[in-house]
């Protein structure tokens, strides 16, 4: 009976063993044999799910020994998934999101470079095909250049008497900009509060917009070197806390999500939300035809788009980036036959028919092709893409472009570990602007030697 | 005839915990009162950030988005599946785990005890991207039910209620079983699981809610939508600028129904749950 078991378990033991080394020797696949390529992406427009679906099929009836496996990730745990999936050495092929250097660091990011033809270089517009480059290497192909402003409830921002044609056209500053939140904060119609400015409490992009508009690019600029350790940093908190403790910001802003500020932005109780891209105008449009159609309730909202205001001594900057899909290899290499296979859905998936991303969210287009492709289908008010064009003009690349893979992953690291819950704490009224300045330069010296 | 001092500051100590209660009460019930409020509203009216309390209109509309453009279905299966099996599956293997554990006597069994009370101090997360890695890159699992219910087909917290428990049950019932012949499997077939029924009970409850309810290990391990349970697709209702949330409160209305019902009509047990394990037999 004993000796039964010995074997058995012994049976057992080479099983997995077996299992674990297998597959690393597989033989060379030719450009015909049977592949599945995984997309992970995200839900980027109302309608791109069921677009993406029928591009999938019709890729694989041109390609039937090519299987495309797409997984639609919902926003706010899709990236917790990838992390995962990263870490254990097996991430999808595509991965829809802007390139970064923790990609690179893991060596799994695929270098696209092999691949890149001169005709798919050449579509790209001047300026774009970086936004999938780290260091000047092609992790990524751009679907689209997002920029972000704020949003403005037009009504309100009438109502307020707030020359919003003219931030538009100019710009604001700080002060320019608390002169108007005392104006536009109160009560709406029903006795709910009203707030200037709404922000969520979970992310980072509020902070970084604003500290962008006081002269510091990132946490790093793009050399490397330590920013958010002097004066500009500590203004640029102490003009947060202004502006909550004046009431123009929610006291429960720590709580908020970016689902909610959006919700409070339709409930009229938010004048302006701290981040909006054009594609707010085709929304709303279609909301707004929906209340008509009486298939939604709630008030019609028309958008306005508007620059983040600047500190008085500081430029103006737009933050701008590119998002689209990131190839990847995994630990147990499929092969090059599968990384040519990748590629070839990833540039299926950001033709010239993909632009139709670039023009739901009313973003620039990033090829010439997707630009004639919609030609005269463009969507969004004439207004805001002025304003987005005006906007287009102080952008900001990101720093993760050009900055080393490991620093990157470290400033990334110093986001997530101390400025979110400082963030949080600041919100919250638990720590002064001080205290957080301080934090970031001590623990920024501990993290970046500087 | 004037009341005792005594009693009185016990009825006013009395008076002041049932306001505490029902304030407390009336805190949780407020969540539970807006999904369902919510469920029952337009979209824009429960995405309000002060929802109406009494709505104007109630309209099914939501249920009929919930189930016409998800695989609602599909989802409610695969959680009544899920949780069903590892109902099973923990019941059996740790009431089996906490009758070895208490009544018999085997070279090291408290050493196996404590370092298997000890993997419970290690966080989920470090354990993930191991476990990961076992399920997708070794055994290649991904989007089956097995994957989905491996990880958690017994646990260790399963094992220790179980173990606490069956301590309680009179040992000289098994040595007179012994006595009459009666085999290891056959004493805790025949003798203990009849006795631990009430604890068995509280243990299938607690890993049915649990598993109902458990989100992210089926959200990392699945990649289908028909391969989804009832918590990953309602999250699907989430999108970067805007929600369904009517559509979603109805979803989540549904998704709470069984546990509600399963609550209301086992809730002796559920209050049973609370004090097992509490004193030692």
């Amino acid at each position: 009976m004993k000796r039964k078991s010995l074997l058995l378990s012994m049976a057992l033991l080479m099983g997995v063993t077996t299992a674990c080394g297998g597959g690393g020797g597989s033989k060379t696949a030719g450009p015909d044999d049977k592949d599945t390529v995984t997309v992970w992406t995200y839900p980027v427009y109302g309608e791109y799910e069921t677009e993406l679906k029928d591009r999938v099929a019709k890729f694989q009836n041109e390609h039937p020994n090519i299987t495309v496996q797409t997984e639609m990730l919902s926003w706010a745990e899709g990236p917790q998934k990838f992390d995962v999936a990263l870490n254990a050495g097996n991430p999808p092929d595509l991965y829809f999101h802007s390139v970064d250097g923790t990609y690179v660091n893991t060596k799994l990011a695929l270098d696209l470079t092999p691949y890149m033809t001169d005709e798919i270089k050449n579509d790209y517009l001047p300026g774009t095909l970086e936004l999938g480059q780290i260091q000047g290497v092609q992790y990524g192909l751009p679907l689209y250049q997002f920029q972000w402003g704020w949003g403005g409830n037009k009504r309100i921002l009438d109502e307020a008497g707030i020359d919003w044609k003219k931030i538009q056209s100019e710009g604001w500053t700080w002060s320019e900009f608390e002169a108007a939140a005392a104006k536009l904060t109160g009560k709406t119609a029903d006795g709910a509060p009203q707030y200037a400015l709404v922000t969520d409490g979970s992310s980072l992009d509020f902070i970084e917009m604003l500290s962008r508009n006081n002269g510091m690019p990132d946490v790093l600029d793009d050399g490397g070197k330590f920013q958010w350790n002097d004066q500009r940093i500590l203004d640029t908190m102490s003009f947060i806390k202004g502006l909550l403790d004046s009431g123009y910001m929610p006291k429960e802003t720590a709580a908020l999500d970016p689902t909610k500020r959006t919700d409070m932005f339709y409930a009229g109780q938010a004048a302006i939300i701290s981040k909006a891209i054009p594609y707010y105008d085709v929304m709303l449009a279609t909301r707004n035809k929906d209340i008509d159609a009486g298939t939604v309730k709630g008030e019609k909202i028309n958008f306005v788009y508007l620059p983040v205001p600047h500190n008085d001594n500081a430029p103006a900057k737009t933050t701008t980036g590119g998002e689209g899909y990131v190839a990847f290899k995994q630990k147990n290499d499929k092969g090059e036959q599968h990384a040519k296979n990748t590629f070839m859905v990833m540039e299926y998936l950001s033709d010239a028919e993909a632009g139709s991303a670039s023009n739901q969210l009313a973003l620039p287009f990033v090829r010439k092709s997707q630009a004639e492709a919609f030609a005269g289908k463009e969507l969004g008010s004439e207004t805001t893409l002025a304003a987005a064009e005006k906007m287009a003009a102080n952008a900001e690349m990101p720093v993760t472009l050009k900055l080393d893979a490991a620093l990157a992953a470290k400033q990334k690291q110093f986001k997530e570990q101390v400025v979110k819950p400082n963030m949080q704490a600041l919100y919250s009224g638990e720590k002064t602007p001080e205290q957080i300045a301080d934090d970031f330069k001590s623990k920024g010296s501990q993290s970046f030697g500087q | 005839m004037q009341s005792h001092p005594q009693a009185r500051s016990r009825n006013m100590l009395l008076a002041v915990a049932g306001v505490l209660l029902l304030l407390w009460t009336i805190l949780t019930i407020i969540p539970l009162y807006w999904m369902l409020v919510g469920s029952l509203q337009d979209s824009a009216a429960s995405a309000s950030f002060r929802p109406a309390m009494i709505p104007e209109a109630l309209s099914l509309a939501p249920y009929e988005r919930f189930f016409a453009k998800t695989a609602a279905w599909r989802w409610l299966f695969n959680s009544l599946l899920v949780s069903s099996v590892l109902t099973v599956t923990n019941v059996f293997f740790a009431s089996l785990a906490g009758y070895a554990f208490a009544k018999l006597k085997f070279p090291g069994s408290n050493a196996i005890f404590w370092i298997l009370l000890s993997t419970m101090m290690i966080p989920a997360q470090v354990t993930l991207i191991p476990l990961y890695i076992l399920m997708v890159n070794t055994l290649q699992l991904q989007d089956t039910y097995t994957a989905i219910i491996l990880p958690t087909a017994v646990s260790v917290g399963n094992i220790f209620l179980m173990k606490q428990y069956m301590s309680s049950l009179p040992t000289s019932l098994i040595h007179a079983a012994r006595i009459d012949a009666c085999g290891e499997f056959r004493i805790f077939w025949r003798v203990i699981l009849p006795l631990a029924k009430p604890g068995l009970a509280v243990l299938a409850i607690f890993t049915f809610v649990a598993s109902w309810n458990e989100f992210f290990w089926p959200f990392l391990i699945t990649s289908s939508t028909d391969m989804r349970t009832i918590q990953v697709g309602l999250a699907s209702f989430v999108f970067a600028e805007s929600t369904d949330f009517g559509a979603m409160m109805a979803g989540a209305t549904i998704g709470a129904l069984p546990m509600m019902i399963l609550f209301f009509s086992l809730q002796r047990y559920f209050l049973q749950g609370i004090t097992i394990g509490a004193v030692k037999g």
